[in-house]
């Protein structure tokens, strides 16, 4: 029987962060909370919920609508040795940031000669599937996965969301968190009190022979849905959830690509100049280029800005069906 | 320097409220002329940087 402090229970997506950043909070006192409406309101998605009557203002800070000038205290807030969390109220919303993010946050300590560390953590909502239109749905994690000096971390379950939260605060350098919204509301086993997940570590979901699909935070749920439904075609799947995008995990995709002999990459954000792009090199420059058996497939988000239209929405990014029939083409050679 | 210059201006500005006098702005400009000449100096003294520490401070290293 487990004891209190490893007790499981199922807490959802959005539960398993606020947790997360409770148990900090409690632990640490430099720890503290910024961003949009997080506080009375509780968040754009309810994720700080309560957090401000349990901590009080000063520690779950609302802040005004610009996005720059809150990166910007947060980015000082930690230069100056506090534990900052920024919350964005849209990922979409980085583009307002992107100096104290991309020039501040990520060149500090390099242009300082190692003299400061800056241990921010920004959080940021991401994706589509909510009806939120082209400014409140995009995946631009790849543009801050380009920065070096950022790492940028994409949990896809509440275990890992909860895990890699923790990781992220104590990390002296910044970490960008890229939350699906759709996955706020999923449920999972998530452990009582402290524990970490690393980051730059992907993460093996279903082990399988015929082909590897590495996907990115949402994606890895779908993909895991449609190797379900290629195992009863006798198609066997590997599915690796990569959960950080820098730094990259290369030796779990790789010796995977050299057991399954076939790589297909899954992602919501528009495919070309992406992830999957990287992932797709990365292998192509390794040992296992050589066990390659077919052409590697992307699957990623179609050229377009996300259309507000639900069904016009749906097609914009790969569904369960798209990733069975690309996933069955490559096997069967079928292209 | 033109009459633009906020710096002068400010300076001028501090004179006029009696915050400081000229003497006090003289010894700000001095100090800070000796600052930049000190790190000019540092900066000439110290060996040159080894390209095999190119990637040094990009993150914190693992203590």
């Amino acid at each position: 029987m487990m004891d209190a402090a490893t007790a499981v229970r199922e807490l959802s997506y959005a539960q398993a962060i606020q947790e997360a950043m409770a148990l900090a909070m409690e632990a640490d006192e430099r720890v503290f909370l910024m961003g949009e409406d997080i506080g009375v309101y509780g968040g754009a998605f309810q994720v700080t919920g309560d957090l401000v009557e349990r901590f009080g203002p000063e520690r779950v800070m609302d802040t005004p609508i610009s996005e720059l000038g809150g990166a910007g205290v947060a980015v000082g807030a930690a230069v100056t040795g506090l534990r900052p969390i920024f919350e964005f109220q849209f990922s979409d919303f980085a583009a307002l940031a992107m100096e104290q993010i991309v020039n501040q946050a990520a060149k500090m300590r390099y242009m300082l000669g190692g003299a400061v560390s800056v241990p921010v953590v920004m959080r940021f909502p991401a994706g589509s599937g909510t009806g939120a239109a082209a400014q409140h749905s995009q995946s631009l994690e790849a543009w801050l996965g380009h920065v070096p000096g950022l790492k940028v971390i994409q949990p896809a379950t509440p275990h890992d969301a909860k895990g890699m939260l923790l990781a992220a605060i104590e990390d002296p350098d910044p970490v960008m968190i890229f939350e699906h919204k759709l996955l706020y509301k999923m449920k999972g086993a998530v452990p009582e009190g402290r524990y970490t997940v690393p980051i730059g570590k992907a993460e093996v979901r279903r082990q399988g022979r015929d082909l590897t699909i590495v996907a990115t935070s949402i994606m890895v749920h779908k993909s895991l849905e449609a190797a379900q439904m290629l195992a009863a075609e006798g198609i066997d799947v590997e599915v690796i959830d990569l959960r950080t995008v820098r730094p990259m995990d290369r030796e779990t995709v790789i010796a995977s690509v050299c057991k399954t002999s076939r790589l297909m990459c899954v992602y919501e954000a528009v495919k070309t100049l992406g992830i999957g792009a990287e992932v797709s090199a990365m292998v192509a420059e390794s040992e296992a280029f050589d066990f390659l058996d077919a052409p590697i497939v992307r699957l990623g988000g179609a050229e377009t800005p996300i259309p507000y239209n639900p069904d016009l929405e749906k097609a914009t990014v790969p569904q369960v069906g798209d990733i069975v029939a690309a996933a069955r083409a490559l096997v069967t050679g079928a292209r | 320097m033109n009459e633009r210059d906020p710096i002068r201006r400010f300076e001028a500005e501090l004179v006029e409220f009696g915050i400081v006098d000229r003497a006090g702005i003289d010894a700000i400009r001095d100090s800070v002329r000796a600052e930049i000449a000190e790190a000019i100096a540092f900066a000439k003294e110290s060996p040159a940087p080894e390209i095999a520490n190119l990637e040094r401070y990009v993150y914190t290293e693992p203590a």
